[in-house]
Protein backbone atom coordinates (compact mmCIF):
# COMPACT_ATOMS: atom_id res chain seq x y z
CA UNK A 1 0.00 0.00 0.00
CA UNK A 2 1.61 3.22 -1.03
CA UNK A 3 0.86 6.82 -0.25
CA UNK A 4 -0.98 8.59 -3.00
CA UNK A 5 1.35 10.95 -4.80
CA UNK A 6 -1.35 13.56 -4.96
CA UNK A 7 -0.90 17.15 -5.92
CA UNK A 8 -4.42 18.13 -4.82
CA UNK A 9 -4.64 20.32 -1.74
CA UNK A 10 -4.57 18.37 1.51
CA UNK A 11 -7.81 17.38 3.22
CA UNK A 12 -6.31 18.01 6.64
CA UNK A 13 -3.29 20.19 7.27
CA UNK A 14 -1.69 20.92 10.63
CA UNK A 15 1.07 23.49 10.99
CA UNK A 16 2.97 23.74 14.26
CA UNK A 17 -0.22 23.02 16.11
CA UNK A 18 0.10 23.16 19.91
CA UNK A 19 -2.25 22.68 22.79
CA UNK A 20 -1.22 23.26 26.38
CA UNK A 21 -3.33 22.58 29.45
CA UNK A 22 -1.81 25.13 31.78
CA UNK A 23 1.82 24.05 31.86
CA UNK A 24 1.07 20.54 30.69
CA UNK A 25 1.77 19.74 27.06
CA UNK A 26 -1.15 18.24 25.14
CA UNK A 27 0.54 18.50 21.75
CA UNK A 28 3.47 20.65 20.69
CA UNK A 29 4.36 21.91 17.22
CA UNK A 30 2.58 19.14 15.35
CA UNK A 31 2.69 19.46 11.56
CA UNK A 32 1.41 17.04 8.96
CA UNK A 33 -0.96 16.80 5.99
CA UNK A 34 -3.52 14.20 5.01
CA UNK A 35 -4.05 14.01 1.24
CA UNK A 36 -7.32 13.14 -0.51
CA UNK A 37 -7.73 9.39 -0.54
CA UNK A 38 -5.07 8.91 2.09
CA UNK A 39 -5.31 7.15 5.44
CA UNK A 40 -2.84 8.56 7.93
CA UNK A 41 -2.29 6.28 10.89
CA UNK A 42 -1.88 8.13 14.13
CA UNK A 43 0.29 6.21 16.55
CA UNK A 44 1.55 6.85 20.03
CA UNK A 45 1.41 5.52 23.57
CA UNK A 46 -1.51 6.44 25.82
CA UNK A 47 -1.44 10.14 26.60
CA UNK A 48 0.80 10.93 23.60
CA UNK A 49 -1.65 13.59 22.37
CA UNK A 50 -3.48 11.76 19.56
CA UNK A 51 -6.93 12.42 21.00
CA UNK A 52 -6.00 16.03 21.78
CA UNK A 53 -5.05 16.70 18.15
CA UNK A 54 -8.25 15.07 16.90
CA UNK A 55 -10.45 17.01 19.34
CA UNK A 56 -8.83 20.27 18.23
CA UNK A 57 -9.71 19.43 14.62
CA UNK A 58 -13.41 18.90 15.37
CA UNK A 59 -13.66 22.02 17.51
CA UNK A 60 -14.05 20.45 20.94
CA UNK A 61 -10.97 22.14 22.36
CA UNK A 62 -9.10 25.30 21.43
CA UNK A 63 -5.55 25.17 20.12
CA UNK A 64 -2.98 27.24 22.00
CA UNK A 65 -0.98 28.11 18.88
CA UNK A 66 -0.32 27.01 15.33
CA UNK A 67 -2.84 26.48 12.60
CA UNK A 68 -4.99 23.72 11.20
CA UNK A 69 -7.12 23.54 8.11
CA UNK A 70 -9.73 21.08 6.98
CA UNK A 71 -10.74 21.10 3.30
CA UNK A 72 -8.82 24.33 2.92
CA UNK A 73 -10.79 26.20 5.62
CA UNK A 74 -9.45 27.27 8.98
CA UNK A 75 -10.40 24.48 11.37
CA UNK A 76 -9.62 26.52 14.47
CA UNK A 77 -12.37 29.11 14.17
CA UNK A 78 -15.07 26.60 15.11
CA UNK A 79 -16.97 26.90 11.83
CA UNK A 80 -19.86 24.56 12.44
CA UNK A 81 -20.65 24.19 8.72
CA UNK A 82 -17.19 22.74 8.14
CA UNK A 83 -18.16 19.91 10.45
CA UNK A 84 -20.89 18.79 8.04
CA UNK A 85 -18.05 17.32 5.95
CA UNK A 86 -16.41 15.58 8.90
CA UNK A 87 -17.18 12.15 10.24
CA UNK A 88 -15.84 11.90 13.78
CA UNK A 89 -15.63 8.89 16.03
CA UNK A 90 -14.54 9.83 19.56
CA UNK A 91 -12.07 7.64 21.42
CA UNK A 92 -14.31 7.47 24.46
CA UNK A 93 -17.63 6.75 22.84
CA UNK A 94 -20.74 7.55 24.85
CA UNK A 95 -24.15 7.29 23.21
CA UNK A 96 -27.66 8.29 24.26
CA UNK A 97 -28.28 4.96 25.88
CA UNK A 98 -32.00 5.39 26.34
CA UNK A 99 -32.48 5.61 22.56
CA UNK A 100 -32.59 2.73 20.08
CA UNK A 101 -29.85 2.59 17.44
CA UNK A 102 -32.35 3.74 14.82
CA UNK A 103 -33.56 6.71 16.90
CA UNK A 104 -30.00 7.70 17.75
CA UNK A 105 -28.82 7.66 14.13
CA UNK A 106 -31.98 9.46 13.04
CA UNK A 107 -31.34 12.11 15.69
CA UNK A 108 -27.80 12.66 14.43
CA UNK A 109 -29.00 12.76 10.81
CA UNK A 110 -31.64 15.36 11.71
CA UNK A 111 -28.98 17.40 13.49
CA UNK A 112 -26.98 17.22 10.27
CA UNK A 113 -30.15 18.17 8.38
CA UNK A 114 -29.62 15.19 6.10
CA UNK A 115 -31.56 12.04 5.41
CA UNK A 116 -29.08 9.25 6.04
CA UNK A 117 -31.61 6.43 6.51
CA UNK A 118 -30.48 4.37 3.53
CA UNK A 119 -26.81 4.75 4.38
CA UNK A 120 -27.13 3.85 8.04
CA UNK A 121 -29.41 0.89 7.35
CA UNK A 122 -26.96 -0.44 4.79
CA UNK A 123 -23.97 0.08 7.12
CA UNK A 124 -25.88 -1.60 9.98
CA UNK A 125 -26.54 -4.58 7.75
CA UNK A 126 -22.89 -4.85 6.75
CA UNK A 127 -21.65 -4.53 10.33
CA UNK A 128 -24.44 -6.81 11.58
CA UNK A 129 -25.89 -4.64 14.30
CA UNK A 130 -29.53 -4.56 15.34
CA UNK A 131 -30.77 -0.95 15.20
CA UNK A 132 -34.07 -1.70 16.92
CA UNK A 133 -32.40 -2.48 20.25
CA UNK A 134 -31.95 0.13 22.93
CA UNK A 135 -28.34 1.28 23.00
CA UNK A 136 -28.08 0.42 26.69
CA UNK A 137 -28.84 -3.20 25.79
CA UNK A 138 -26.03 -3.45 23.23
CA UNK A 139 -22.60 -4.90 23.98
CA UNK A 140 -19.54 -2.63 23.88
CA UNK A 141 -18.60 -3.97 20.44
CA UNK A 142 -22.07 -3.32 19.05
CA UNK A 143 -22.11 0.20 20.48
CA UNK A 144 -18.77 0.77 18.76
CA UNK A 145 -20.40 -0.35 15.50
CA UNK A 146 -23.06 2.35 16.01
CA UNK A 147 -20.21 4.83 16.52
CA UNK A 148 -18.61 3.71 13.25
CA UNK A 149 -21.94 3.96 11.42
CA UNK A 150 -22.59 7.53 12.58
CA UNK A 151 -19.12 8.57 11.44
CA UNK A 152 -19.61 7.19 7.91
CA UNK A 153 -23.35 7.58 7.29
CA UNK A 154 -23.22 11.03 5.69
CA UNK A 155 -20.38 10.12 3.26
CA UNK A 156 -17.99 12.65 4.77
CA UNK A 157 -14.96 13.99 2.93
CA UNK A 158 -12.97 13.96 6.15
CA UNK A 159 -12.84 11.11 8.64
CA UNK A 160 -11.33 11.57 12.07
CA UNK A 161 -11.46 8.21 13.79
CA UNK A 162 -10.09 7.74 17.28
CA UNK A 163 -9.45 4.04 17.90
CA UNK A 164 -12.26 3.01 15.53
CA UNK A 165 -11.83 -0.75 15.78
CA UNK A 166 -11.62 -0.89 19.55
CA UNK A 167 -13.89 -3.71 20.68
CA UNK A 168 -14.71 -4.97 17.17
CA UNK A 169 -14.22 -8.64 16.40
CA UNK A 170 -11.90 -9.63 13.48
CA UNK A 171 -14.73 -10.27 11.00
CA UNK A 172 -16.26 -6.87 11.66
CA UNK A 173 -12.80 -5.30 11.47
CA UNK A 174 -12.51 -6.75 7.99
CA UNK A 175 -15.84 -5.15 7.00
CA UNK A 176 -14.72 -1.88 8.59
CA UNK A 177 -11.63 -2.00 6.41
CA UNK A 178 -13.80 -2.37 3.30
CA UNK A 179 -16.00 0.54 4.35
CA UNK A 180 -12.90 2.64 5.00
CA UNK A 181 -11.49 1.76 1.60
CA UNK A 182 -14.72 2.82 -0.10
CA UNK A 183 -14.41 6.23 1.58
CA UNK A 184 -10.81 6.44 0.55
CA UNK A 185 -11.75 5.66 -3.04
CA UNK A 186 -14.29 8.49 -2.92
CA UNK A 187 -11.33 10.75 -2.12
CA UNK A 188 -11.91 11.15 1.60
CA UNK A 189 -8.92 11.93 3.80
CA UNK A 190 -8.70 9.83 6.93
CA UNK A 191 -6.89 10.38 10.20
CA UNK A 192 -7.07 7.16 12.16
CA UNK A 193 -5.56 6.48 15.54
CA UNK A 194 -5.03 3.03 16.90
CA UNK A 195 -2.99 1.22 19.45
CA UNK A 196 -3.16 -1.96 17.36
CA UNK A 197 -0.06 -1.46 15.25
CA UNK A 198 -0.68 -4.37 12.91
CA UNK A 199 -4.03 -2.81 12.08
CA UNK A 200 -2.49 0.56 11.24
CA UNK A 201 0.12 -1.20 9.16
CA UNK A 202 -2.70 -2.83 7.27
CA UNK A 203 -4.94 0.22 6.83
CA UNK A 204 -2.69 3.25 6.66
CA UNK A 205 -0.63 4.71 3.82
CA UNK A 206 1.58 6.64 6.18
CA UNK A 207 1.90 6.93 9.92
CA UNK A 208 2.46 9.85 12.24
CA UNK A 209 4.14 8.79 15.46
CA UNK A 210 3.51 10.91 18.52
CA UNK A 211 5.01 10.73 21.99
CA UNK A 212 4.56 13.10 24.92
CA UNK A 213 2.82 15.56 22.61
CA UNK A 214 5.64 15.71 20.09
CA UNK A 215 5.73 14.32 16.59
CA UNK A 216 8.54 11.79 16.19
CA UNK A 217 7.98 10.86 12.57
CA UNK A 218 5.57 11.12 9.65
CA UNK A 219 6.59 8.55 7.11
CA UNK A 220 5.49 5.81 4.81
CA UNK A 221 5.51 2.59 6.77
CA UNK A 222 8.11 1.07 4.42
CA UNK A 223 10.45 4.05 4.95
CA UNK A 224 10.09 3.82 8.69
CA UNK A 225 10.81 0.13 8.58
CA UNK A 226 13.91 0.63 6.48
CA UNK A 227 15.20 3.04 9.12
CA UNK A 228 14.55 0.63 11.92
CA UNK A 229 17.02 -1.85 13.35
CA UNK A 230 16.73 -5.16 11.49
CA UNK A 231 18.07 -8.53 12.50
CA UNK A 232 19.95 -10.79 10.06
CA UNK A 233 20.84 -14.40 10.80
CA UNK A 234 23.92 -15.53 8.81
CA UNK A 235 25.12 -19.12 8.61
CA UNK A 236 28.76 -19.97 7.82
CA UNK A 237 30.43 -23.36 7.34
CA UNK A 238 33.64 -22.23 8.98
CA UNK A 239 34.16 -20.29 12.23
CA UNK A 240 34.17 -16.50 11.92
CA UNK A 241 35.28 -13.85 14.41
CA UNK A 242 33.08 -11.15 15.88
CA UNK A 243 35.24 -8.15 14.89
CA UNK A 244 34.87 -9.02 11.19
CA UNK A 245 31.20 -7.96 11.46
CA UNK A 246 31.25 -5.37 14.23
CA UNK A 247 33.47 -3.14 12.06
CA UNK A 248 30.92 -3.11 9.20
CA UNK A 249 29.07 0.25 8.89
CA UNK A 250 25.49 0.04 10.13
CA UNK A 251 26.01 -3.05 12.25
CA UNK A 252 25.07 -2.28 15.85
CA UNK A 253 25.27 -5.62 17.58
CA UNK A 254 26.79 -8.99 16.73
CA UNK A 255 26.46 -12.31 18.47
CA UNK A 256 28.20 -15.52 17.38
CA UNK A 257 27.51 -19.14 18.21
CA UNK A 258 29.67 -21.44 16.17
CA UNK A 259 28.98 -20.72 12.51
CA UNK A 260 25.76 -18.92 13.37
CA UNK A 261 26.06 -15.10 13.38
CA UNK A 262 23.24 -12.73 14.33
CA UNK A 263 23.66 -9.07 13.40
CA UNK A 264 21.47 -6.10 14.18
CA UNK A 265 21.80 -3.58 11.42
CA UNK A 266 20.49 -0.09 10.76
CA UNK A 267 20.29 1.37 7.25
CA UNK A 268 21.65 -0.47 4.23
CA UNK A 269 22.59 -4.16 4.51
CA UNK A 270 24.85 -4.09 1.43
CA UNK A 271 28.18 -3.78 3.27
CA UNK A 272 27.30 -6.50 5.70
CA UNK A 273 26.27 -8.87 2.91
CA UNK A 274 29.52 -8.18 1.02
CA UNK A 275 31.56 -9.11 4.07
CA UNK A 276 29.39 -12.16 4.65
CA UNK A 277 29.92 -13.37 1.07
CA UNK A 278 33.69 -12.84 1.38
CA UNK A 279 33.64 -15.15 4.43
CA UNK A 280 31.65 -17.86 2.66
CA UNK A 281 28.13 -17.34 3.99
CA UNK A 282 25.81 -20.24 3.06
CA UNK A 283 22.49 -18.91 4.32
CA UNK A 284 21.06 -15.46 5.04
CA UNK A 285 17.81 -14.99 6.87
CA UNK A 286 16.33 -11.51 7.45
CA UNK A 287 13.79 -11.33 10.24
CA UNK A 288 10.60 -9.42 9.40
CA UNK A 289 10.55 -5.95 10.99
CA UNK A 290 7.20 -5.21 12.53
CA UNK A 291 5.78 -1.75 12.94
CA UNK A 292 5.82 -2.61 16.59
CA UNK A 293 9.65 -2.73 16.55
CA UNK A 294 9.77 0.57 14.67
CA UNK A 295 7.34 2.15 17.07
CA UNK A 296 9.20 1.00 20.16
CA UNK A 297 12.52 2.10 18.75
CA UNK A 298 11.09 5.52 17.84
CA UNK A 299 9.50 6.11 21.21
CA UNK A 300 12.49 4.81 23.16
CA UNK A 301 15.06 6.72 21.16
CA UNK A 302 12.87 9.75 20.51
CA UNK A 303 14.13 9.90 16.94
CA UNK A 304 12.98 13.13 15.38
CA UNK A 305 11.67 13.26 11.87
CA UNK B 1 -33.51 25.88 15.31
CA UNK B 2 -33.10 22.11 15.47
CA UNK B 3 -36.38 20.55 16.53
CA UNK B 4 -34.60 17.21 17.04
CA UNK B 5 -32.52 18.73 19.84
CA UNK B 6 -35.52 20.47 21.42
CA UNK B 7 -37.45 17.21 21.34
CA UNK B 8 -34.50 15.33 22.83
CA UNK B 9 -34.24 17.89 25.65
CA UNK B 10 -37.91 17.30 26.43
CA UNK B 11 -37.60 13.53 26.24
CA UNK B 12 -34.65 13.60 28.63
CA UNK B 13 -36.80 15.16 31.34
CA UNK B 14 -40.12 13.52 30.59
CA UNK B 15 -40.17 11.39 33.75
CA UNK B 16 -39.38 14.21 36.15
CA UNK B 17 -41.86 16.47 34.32
CA UNK B 18 -44.64 13.94 34.81
CA UNK B 19 -43.89 13.71 38.54
CA UNK B 20 -43.84 17.50 38.86
CA UNK B 21 -47.20 17.75 37.05
CA UNK B 22 -48.63 15.26 39.53
CA UNK B 23 -47.10 17.09 42.50
CA UNK B 24 -48.27 20.53 41.39
CA UNK B 25 -51.73 19.16 40.61
CA UNK B 26 -52.08 17.61 44.06
CA UNK B 27 -50.65 20.65 45.87
CA UNK B 28 -52.89 23.20 44.14
CA UNK B 29 -55.99 21.03 44.41
CA UNK B 30 -55.49 20.33 48.12
CA UNK B 31 -54.90 24.01 48.86
CA UNK B 32 -58.06 24.99 47.00
CA UNK B 33 -60.00 22.22 48.69
CA UNK B 34 -59.00 23.48 52.14
CA UNK B 35 -59.97 27.09 51.37
CA UNK B 36 -63.71 26.85 52.26
CA UNK B 37 -62.79 25.67 55.75
CA UNK B 38 -60.43 28.62 56.19
CA UNK B 39 -62.98 31.09 54.86
CA UNK B 40 -65.80 29.72 57.04
CA UNK B 41 -63.75 30.08 60.17
CA UNK B 42 -62.29 33.41 59.14
CA UNK B 43 -63.25 35.28 62.31
CA UNK B 44 -61.83 32.65 64.67
CA UNK B 45 -58.78 32.20 62.50
CA UNK B 46 -58.12 35.92 62.33
CA UNK B 47 -58.16 36.07 66.13
CA UNK B 48 -55.71 33.22 66.21
CA UNK B 49 -53.49 34.83 63.57
CA UNK B 50 -53.51 38.11 65.45
CA UNK B 51 -51.66 36.29 68.20
CA UNK B 52 -48.81 35.45 65.80
CA UNK B 53 -45.76 37.63 66.26
CA UNK B 54 -45.48 40.29 63.56
CA UNK B 55 -42.14 38.85 62.54
CA UNK B 56 -43.67 35.50 61.63
CA UNK B 57 -46.51 37.17 59.76
CA UNK B 58 -43.99 39.13 57.75
CA UNK B 59 -41.91 36.05 56.94
CA UNK B 60 -44.89 34.12 55.60
CA UNK B 61 -46.69 37.17 54.17
CA UNK B 62 -49.79 36.40 56.19
CA UNK B 63 -51.49 39.72 55.75
CA UNK B 64 -55.17 39.27 54.99
CA UNK B 65 -54.78 35.50 55.17
CA UNK B 66 -58.45 34.61 54.84
CA UNK B 67 -59.07 36.59 51.65
CA UNK B 68 -58.68 34.80 48.31
CA UNK B 69 -55.43 36.53 47.24
CA UNK B 70 -54.11 36.47 50.81
CA UNK B 71 -54.72 32.75 51.15
CA UNK B 72 -53.12 31.88 47.80
CA UNK B 73 -50.19 34.20 48.53
CA UNK B 74 -49.43 32.63 51.87
CA UNK B 75 -50.06 29.02 50.94
CA UNK B 76 -48.74 28.85 47.41
CA UNK B 77 -47.09 31.95 46.00
CA UNK B 78 -44.81 33.01 48.85
CA UNK B 79 -42.92 29.72 49.13
CA UNK B 80 -44.21 26.49 47.61
CA UNK B 81 -44.74 27.45 43.97
CA UNK B 82 -41.57 29.58 43.74
CA UNK B 83 -39.53 26.72 45.18
CA UNK B 84 -41.12 24.17 42.84
CA UNK B 85 -40.52 26.30 39.75
CA UNK B 86 -36.98 27.03 40.93
CA UNK B 87 -36.37 23.29 41.43
CA UNK B 88 -37.68 22.49 37.96
CA UNK B 89 -35.70 25.39 36.48
CA UNK B 90 -32.46 24.49 38.23
CA UNK B 91 -32.56 20.82 37.32
CA UNK B 92 -33.35 21.65 33.67
CA UNK B 93 -30.66 24.34 33.61
CA UNK B 94 -27.97 22.03 35.01
CA UNK B 95 -28.93 19.44 32.41
CA UNK B 96 -28.84 21.96 29.55
CA UNK B 97 -25.51 23.41 30.63
CA UNK B 98 -23.49 20.42 31.69
CA UNK B 99 -25.17 17.00 31.47
CA UNK B 100 -23.89 16.04 28.01
CA UNK B 101 -20.34 16.85 28.98
CA UNK B 102 -20.61 14.95 32.24
CA UNK B 103 -22.17 11.95 30.47
CA UNK B 104 -19.46 12.01 27.79
CA UNK B 105 -21.96 12.50 24.94
CA UNK B 106 -20.81 16.09 24.28
CA UNK B 107 -17.98 14.82 22.06
CA UNK B 108 -20.51 13.53 19.55
CA UNK B 109 -23.07 16.31 19.90
CA UNK B 110 -20.65 19.23 19.69
CA UNK B 111 -18.78 17.74 16.72
CA UNK B 112 -21.98 17.99 14.67
CA UNK B 113 -22.47 20.84 12.19
CA UNK B 114 -24.26 23.08 14.67
CA UNK B 115 -22.57 25.81 16.68
CA UNK B 116 -22.26 25.61 20.44
CA UNK B 117 -24.36 28.77 20.64
CA UNK B 118 -27.20 27.15 18.69
CA UNK B 119 -26.89 23.92 20.68
CA UNK B 120 -27.28 25.75 23.97
CA UNK B 121 -29.99 28.05 22.58
CA UNK B 122 -32.11 25.08 21.48
CA UNK B 123 -31.83 23.47 24.89
CA UNK B 124 -32.65 26.73 26.67
CA UNK B 125 -35.64 27.23 24.39
CA UNK B 126 -36.89 23.73 25.22
CA UNK B 127 -36.59 24.47 28.94
CA UNK B 128 -38.36 27.82 28.63
CA UNK B 129 -41.27 26.07 26.95
CA UNK B 130 -41.40 23.52 29.79
CA UNK B 131 -41.39 26.25 32.47
CA UNK B 132 -44.05 28.22 30.57
CA UNK B 133 -46.25 25.15 30.37
CA UNK B 134 -45.84 24.59 34.12
CA UNK B 135 -46.92 28.22 34.67
CA UNK B 136 -49.91 27.64 32.42
CA UNK B 137 -50.79 24.45 34.30
CA UNK B 138 -50.72 26.29 37.64
CA UNK B 139 -52.83 29.12 36.24
CA UNK B 140 -55.40 26.75 34.76
CA UNK B 141 -55.78 24.66 37.93
CA UNK B 142 -56.20 27.75 40.12
CA UNK B 143 -58.33 29.76 37.67
CA UNK B 144 -60.67 26.82 37.08
CA UNK B 145 -60.66 25.64 40.70
CA UNK B 146 -61.13 29.00 42.47
CA UNK B 147 -64.78 29.53 41.41
CA UNK B 148 -65.62 25.96 42.40
CA UNK B 149 -64.54 26.58 46.01
CA UNK B 150 -65.75 30.20 45.93
CA UNK B 151 -62.27 31.60 46.29
CA UNK B 152 -62.47 35.22 45.15
CA UNK B 153 -59.55 36.21 42.95
CA UNK B 154 -59.33 38.11 39.70
CA UNK B 155 -57.97 36.05 36.86
CA UNK B 156 -55.75 38.95 35.88
CA UNK B 157 -54.14 39.10 39.34
CA UNK B 158 -53.76 35.34 39.37
CA UNK B 159 -52.15 35.52 35.94
CA UNK B 160 -49.82 38.26 37.20
CA UNK B 161 -48.76 36.08 40.14
CA UNK B 162 -48.16 33.07 37.89
CA UNK B 163 -46.15 35.12 35.38
CA UNK B 164 -43.89 36.51 38.12
CA UNK B 165 -43.39 33.08 39.70
CA UNK B 166 -42.68 31.46 36.34
CA UNK B 167 -40.15 34.17 35.55
CA UNK B 168 -38.49 33.47 38.90
CA UNK B 169 -38.11 29.83 37.78
CA UNK B 170 -36.71 31.05 34.47
CA UNK B 171 -34.23 33.34 36.27
CA UNK B 172 -32.79 30.50 38.36
CA UNK B 173 -32.92 28.18 35.34
CA UNK B 174 -30.76 30.70 33.50
CA UNK B 175 -28.37 31.08 36.42
CA UNK B 176 -27.96 27.28 36.62
CA UNK B 177 -27.48 27.08 32.86
CA UNK B 178 -24.76 29.71 33.21
CA UNK B 179 -22.99 27.76 35.96
CA UNK B 180 -23.27 24.51 33.98
CA UNK B 181 -22.24 25.89 30.60
CA UNK B 182 -19.19 27.67 31.98
CA UNK B 183 -18.02 24.82 34.23
CA UNK B 184 -19.23 21.67 32.48
CA UNK B 185 -20.16 20.30 35.90
CA UNK B 186 -23.75 19.41 36.65
CA UNK B 187 -23.36 19.12 40.41
CA UNK B 188 -21.67 22.47 40.65
CA UNK B 189 -24.38 24.04 38.49
CA UNK B 190 -27.14 22.63 40.68
CA UNK B 191 -25.27 23.81 43.78
CA UNK B 192 -24.99 27.34 42.44
CA UNK B 193 -28.66 27.45 41.34
CA UNK B 194 -30.26 25.91 44.41
CA UNK B 195 -27.77 27.46 46.85
CA UNK B 196 -28.28 30.97 45.55
CA UNK B 197 -32.07 30.51 45.48
CA UNK B 198 -32.09 29.48 49.14
CA UNK B 199 -29.76 32.33 50.08
CA UNK B 200 -31.92 34.89 48.26
CA UNK B 201 -35.04 33.42 49.86
CA UNK B 202 -33.62 33.64 53.37
CA UNK B 203 -32.47 37.22 52.75
CA UNK B 204 -35.90 38.07 51.36
CA UNK B 205 -37.96 36.43 54.08
CA UNK B 206 -35.91 37.96 56.90
CA UNK B 207 -35.72 41.39 55.26
CA UNK B 208 -38.60 42.67 57.38
CA UNK B 209 -36.67 41.81 60.50
CA UNK B 210 -33.07 42.59 59.64
CA UNK B 211 -32.28 46.07 58.36
CA UNK B 212 -29.21 45.14 56.36
CA UNK B 213 -31.20 42.43 54.53
CA UNK B 214 -33.81 45.03 53.67
CA UNK B 215 -31.18 47.14 51.92
CA UNK B 216 -30.40 44.16 49.67
CA UNK B 217 -34.03 43.75 48.58
CA UNK B 218 -33.68 45.74 45.33
CA UNK B 219 -31.25 43.12 44.01
CA UNK B 220 -33.20 40.12 45.26
CA UNK B 221 -35.12 38.09 42.62
CA UNK B 222 -37.72 37.13 45.23
CA UNK B 223 -38.43 40.83 45.77
CA UNK B 224 -38.87 41.23 42.00
CA UNK B 225 -41.32 38.30 42.08
CA UNK B 226 -43.47 38.69 45.18
CA UNK B 227 -42.29 41.98 46.69
CA UNK B 228 -45.15 43.86 45.11
CA UNK B 229 -47.75 41.21 45.86
CA UNK B 230 -49.06 40.64 42.32
CA UNK B 231 -52.03 38.63 43.60
CA UNK B 232 -53.29 41.83 45.24
CA UNK B 233 -51.88 44.47 42.93
CA UNK B 234 -51.77 42.88 39.49
CA UNK B 235 -48.86 42.70 37.12
CA UNK B 236 -45.54 43.95 38.47
CA UNK B 237 -44.07 45.04 35.15
CA UNK B 238 -40.85 46.36 36.66
CA UNK B 239 -40.25 43.19 38.67
CA UNK B 240 -40.96 41.03 35.62
CA UNK B 241 -38.62 43.14 33.49
CA UNK B 242 -35.86 42.73 36.09
CA UNK B 243 -36.36 38.95 36.16
CA UNK B 244 -36.32 38.82 32.36
CA UNK B 245 -33.23 41.04 32.14
CA UNK B 246 -31.42 38.92 34.75
CA UNK B 247 -32.27 35.77 32.75
CA UNK B 248 -31.12 37.26 29.45
CA UNK B 249 -27.86 38.40 31.04
CA UNK B 250 -27.22 34.93 32.48
CA UNK B 251 -27.95 33.28 29.12
CA UNK B 252 -25.72 35.67 27.18
CA UNK B 253 -22.84 34.97 29.58
CA UNK B 254 -23.62 31.22 29.34
CA UNK B 255 -23.16 31.27 25.57
CA UNK B 256 -20.06 33.44 25.85
CA UNK B 257 -18.47 31.07 28.36
CA UNK B 258 -19.59 27.89 26.60
CA UNK B 259 -18.12 28.97 23.26
CA UNK B 260 -14.75 29.76 24.76
CA UNK B 261 -14.29 26.66 26.85
CA UNK B 262 -12.57 23.36 26.19
CA UNK B 263 -14.96 20.44 26.41
CA UNK B 264 -13.80 17.80 28.88
CA UNK B 265 -13.62 14.14 27.86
Amino acid sequence: MSAPESTSPPIISLTRLSKFYGNTVGIQDISFDVAPGEVLGFLGPNGAGKTTAMRVLVGLIHATSGSASVLGSDALNFDSQLRSEIGYLPGTLELYRQMSGQDFLNFLAQMRQRDCTNQFNSLAERLEVDLTKKLSDLSKGNRQKIGVIQAFMHDPKVLILDEPTSGLDPLVQREFELILNESRERGAGVLLSSHVLSEVEHLADRVAVLDKGKLLAVEKISTLKSRATRTLDLTFIQQVTQDVFSRVPGVEHVSIRGGQVTCEVVGTETELLKVAVEHGVVNVCSREVSLNDVFISLVENGVSQ
Amino acid sequence: MRFALIKKTWMDQRRSVLWWILGIGILCTVQLWVYPTIRDSAAALQKFLDLYPDALKKIFRMQDYTSGPGYLSTELFSLMLPLILIAIGCSAGARAGAAEEEDGTADLLLALPISRRATLANKVLANLVVLTLFGLLIFLILALGAPIVNLPISNFDLFAGVVSTTLLGVAFNSLTTLAGATSGRKGLALGVGVGSALTFYILFSLAGLVNSFEHALPINPFQWTIGHAPLFNGMDWVGCAKLAAFSVLCLVVSVWGFERRDIRT
